[in-house]
């Protein structure tokens, strides 16, 4: 029996199955298109189907790459039944429920992949689920709620994705991995070391070169069995092993098969009128791996069967990958080692950033923790064209506005293949402001969303700062859902004076530690001084003015103006800690003198005895100035920087600020001082002076900007004043100089702080600097009971 | 005197939304004055690196430790993470506690 005829039908609900058929109504192909999905629902976006695990997505529609009605309107049909096989000379489809569907002009293979069966016994229990289509995820959701201990068998990709969902629901999860390391196809040693350490910290084992033999149970699951001979109590187990390319029906049907369905660079098989793309199709021995190459594939094909000419090409290309929460990039040959790679490893700030060099180009790369200069090396590996100079896309220091030096070709979202030029024509075109439009527009940043932050700068840049922006909450704990900008003027329009009235207005009530400190800080910046000072969401460095060490004890630094100190405040010191028996006095890299291993009852004392005023070496406020000796003493030195530095830490002491502030000022050049890594910090010349701002010599090392050379000391004093005060109005709550300087840029800081506009700057400055008051003296005047002691003392 | 209670202070000497440390019986006891003006004690050692819980910050029931940001839930003295329970990250003693005349009182 002959079934409905349409001009194109595509075998495949997947997203290269739905990109032939959007992409044919785009170029305006006139014919009617059919597609043949065997999953029985829409096409919809598959990398998120861990999202309806963790519920984060409850209706299966949230996926759908378009709403139903949009297949009616475009006239594409949908039929959800398997395709076994299809007559070609008929150009006839035959579906598993015995219909069939004929096809006049062209049909399309889109079939996709299908998971690897594993040979083990007991896979047919209950609970042990496959994890590749929606509805395995909507199977394994319904059973995640009552289950405690998950193992999932398979440690690349997918498994880890799976891992990081059900850790959010059970509390135990298990990954069971074959190889040595975790997504070995994608990973080397070092990034697949740091992987299994932060997926391990987030409370997932992971057992690597180990395999399932056995699922144990009685028609329901409740061990897994490993080769070590372990076995893991469990009741849910999740397969997520890998893919194959679904050729079964291909195959039927005569076409040439290899690993996958085999194309020419047109997405033509070997059979007249019958077209294959998508991860099912083979081009020159490669299976497309990721969503953009797909994608790509698609795209040839539908422009193919319109008689449009087109050619794939198998670039590599780069893709962010969605593990856990860890920022991961990974493209082309990463796992290789050819003769040249440039890496970048920074262990402690868990980085790994490498790219492979091949024939002059990168034939492959990992970016694990700081995914920022993702666009740029993609942008690189498809054009050839960064010369020589591909050190600088990982060792240089990305800053947030890379996506603007990048062309107008350049791709940006690299899932959909959007550019620059094109997002850049549909903000125009239709005024778009927020990423979220742009999205809904072009695709852009709508796969794996990696791209999301550049074109929230492409955005930016186009608009002026005037975008919205979206989804984004001010605090990372969700305790309020609003942005910081909002926040502020909520609590002004509404007279909120306190923590607690912001979390009872506009928050969940009760907060938590990260977001109290940091709305203390918003309360106070809005009404300066009329806000109510509640002591109970400080830290507790910041309600005891000392810095909490690891055994409860606290450590003493007093403040020594630019490191400079008498002989009778050394005996002084001397004599405190013998007295108090202070277990430990180290000298500081700030040069200051710290007191460790204080009891919290002791410190209001030994204030007393040092007679020396807090050095503020605990909290989020203007903490040392390290100088060097300097023209007083020194052969080489220029300037008098000790007496300067002096000045400067005298002045500016204690001010509470964003985040710490740490000041240096060097004689000459030589640069004893280290200011070229402090937030603020001076430089002698013959001349006069230099001012570098947003150096930072922690975790993350940052070389300071240099603001301004003046002539003048009293010159160099009201910059400095200026560049503070608008660091302490302007930055977040806990942004050092440095990331306030990569977030808002150079160009405008020096503007505001160089401009002589009579903009109050130094004026605030010096009313805040006129309220401060040593901490210190809290020991004469508690500002809650039993401040520094204990209940019955 | 309540049989088997230990009176440790005055409502006022915890200022609310704190917790102060007691001393006693070679216990080390956190007592917290919550928001809602309730006080629960719990043991002072935070079952992670041994933090002094009365130093951490109070937000509705839950205390944050100072050391290392393990959050404790003071209704049952379990770890949280997320607000799920951490399995295995242990638990912290709770102590009853009575006000009467503003005075504070714990089972020991």
């Amino acid at each position: 029996m002959a079934g409905i005829a349409h001009d194109v039908v595509i075998i495949g609900g997947g997203p290269a199955g739905f990109e032939v058929a959007s992409t044919l109504r785009e170029i305006n192909y006139g014919g009617s298109i059919h597609i043949i999905g065997e999953e029985k629902v829409f096409p919809y976006n598959r990398i998120r189907i861990a999202e309806i695990i963790t519920g984060n997505i409850k209706e299966e529609s949230e996926l759908f790459l378009k709403p139903t009605d949009w297949y009616r309107k475009n006239n594409i049909g949908f039929t959800g039944q398997e395709a076994v096989g299809i007559n070609t000379k008929g150009q006839i489809i035959s579906l598993d429920n015995s219909t069939e569907i004929n096809y006049r002009d062209v049909v399309v293979f889109a079939t996709g992949s299908k998971p690897v069966f594993l040979p083990i016994k007991g896979t047919e229990l209950e609970n042990v689920f496959y994890f590749r289509k929606l509805e395995d995820a909507c199977k394994i959701r319904s059973k995640a709620k009552n289950a405690k201990v998950c193992v999932i068998v398979g440690g690349g990709l997918l498994g880890l994705e799976a891992a990081s969902a059900m850790k959010k629901l059970v509390k135990q999860v298990h990954v069971i991995h074959l190889a040595d390391r975790l997504m070995e196809s994608q990973l080397d040693k070092i990034a697949a070391f740091l992987l299994k350490e932060q997926v391990e910290k987030q409370g997932i084992n992971v057992h690597l070169s180990n395999e399932v033999i056995e699922f144990i149970g009685d028609g329901v699951l409740e061990a897994v069995e490993l080769s070590a001979g372990e076995i893991i109590p469990a009741d849910i187990a999740v397969m997520a092993v890998g893919k194959k390319p679904q050729i079964e029906p291909a195959k039927a049907s005569g076409i040439k098969t290899n690993i996958g369905i085999i194309v020419d660079a047109e997405m033509r098989t070997n059979v007249k009128n019958v077209y294959a793309a998508g991860e099912c199709a083979e081009y020159e021995g490669t299976i497309p791996q990721l969503l953009a190459p797909s994608i790509a594939m698609a795209r040839v094909a539908a422009k193919s069967i319109a008689g449009i000419s087109a050619t794939y090409v198998d670039k590599p290309v780069a893709a962010q990958l969605k593990i856990a929460d860890i920022p991961l990039v990974v493209g082309g040959k990463s796992v290789a080692e050819p003769l040249t790679s440039i890496v970048k490893f920074d262990y402690p700030s868990r980085i790994y950033q490498k790219l492979n060099i091949e024939e002059g180009g990168i034939s492959g790369v990992i970016l694990l923790g700081d995914t920022r200069p993702a666009s740029q090396v993609a942008h690189a590996m498809t054009n050839c064209d960064a010369g020589n100079n591909f050190s600088s896309l990982i060792l240089g220091s990305p800053g947030p506005n890379m996506a603007l030096s990048l062309p107008n070709e350049a791709v940006i979202c690299q899932c959909y293949g959007i550019t620059k030029g094109e997002i850049l024509h549909s903000i125009r075109e239709h005024g778009l402001s927020s990423v979220k439009d742009v999205g809904n527009c072009t695709k852009a940043g709508t796969g794996c969303k990696g791209c999301k932050p550049v074109i929230e700068n492409i955005l930016k840049d186009e608009l002026n700062g005037q975008f919205e922006t979206d989804e984004q909450t001010s605090f990372p704990c969700g305790c309020l859902n609003f942005t910081r900008s909002e926040l502020g003027s909520k609590a002004k329009d509404l007279n909120l004076r306190s923590v607690e009235s912001i979390l009872e207005t506009l928050g969940n009530g009760s907060g938590c530690s990260i977001c109290k400190p940091a709305l203390q800080f918003i309360v106070s910046r809005i009404w300066l001084t009329e806000y109510k000072d509640d002591r109970s969401v400080r830290f507790i460095n910041d309600r005891v003015h000392a810095n909490i060490q690891k055994d409860g004890s606290f450590s003493v630094v007093p403040r020594i103006y630019g490191g400079v100190i008498t002989p009778s405040e050394l005996k002084r010191i001397a004599q405190v800690s013998e007295k108090f028996e202070v277990p430990l006095i180290k000298i500081t890299g700030g040069q200051r003198i710290d007191l460790f291993g204080v009891a919290k009852e002791d410190l209001p004392l030994i204030w007393e005895e040092l007679g020396l005023p807090s050095g503020h070496a605990y909290t989020k406020a203007v903490r040392t100035c390290k100088t060097c000796v300097g023209e007083l003493y020194c052969r080489y030195g220029l300037q008098d920087s000790l007496n300067l530095g002096v000045k400067l830490e005298k002045r500016l002491k204690g001010l509470a600020c964003p985040g710490k502030v740490k000041l240096g000022v060097s004689g000459c050049p030589r640069n004893c001082a280290e200011s070229y890594v402090k937030d603020i910090g001076l430089i002698g010349t013959e001349n006069g002076w230099q001012i570098f701002v947003g150096g930072n010599g922690g975790a993350i090392l940052r070389e300071a900007n240099f603001l301004a050379s003046v002539a003048e000391e009293t010159e160099a004093l009201r910059l400095i004043d200026r560049f503070l005060q608008h660091y302490r109005e302007n930055a977040e709550y806990g942004e050092r100089t440095s990331q306030f300087i990569e977030r808002t840029g150079i160009e405008e800081i020096r503007n505001i702080v160089l401009s002589s506009r009579q903009d109050g700057l130094e004026a605030r400055l010096a009313d805040d600097i006129e309220k401060y008051c040593d901490p210190w003296e809290e020991r004469n005047n508690q500002a809650t009971p039993l401040q520094f002691t204990q209940l019955g003392s | 005197m309540i049989k088997g209670y230990v009176m440790v202070g005055n409502t006022k000497q915890v200022p609310k939304g704190e917790g102060r440390l007691l001393e006693t019986h070679g216990r080390k006891v956190a007592v917290f004055h919550l928001d809602n003006s309730n006080f629960i004690a719990v043991d002072n050692q935070c079952p992670h690196h041994g933090g002094p819980l009365a130093d951490g910050i109070l937000s509705g029931d839950i205390v944050t430790c100072p050391l290392h940001g393990l959050k404790i839930r003071l209704a049952d003295g379990k770890a949280l993470d997320n607000n799920l329970e951490i399995a295995g990250a242990g638990k912290v003693h709770k102590y009853p506690v009575i006000i009467e005349n503003e005075k504070i009182f714990i089972g020991l």
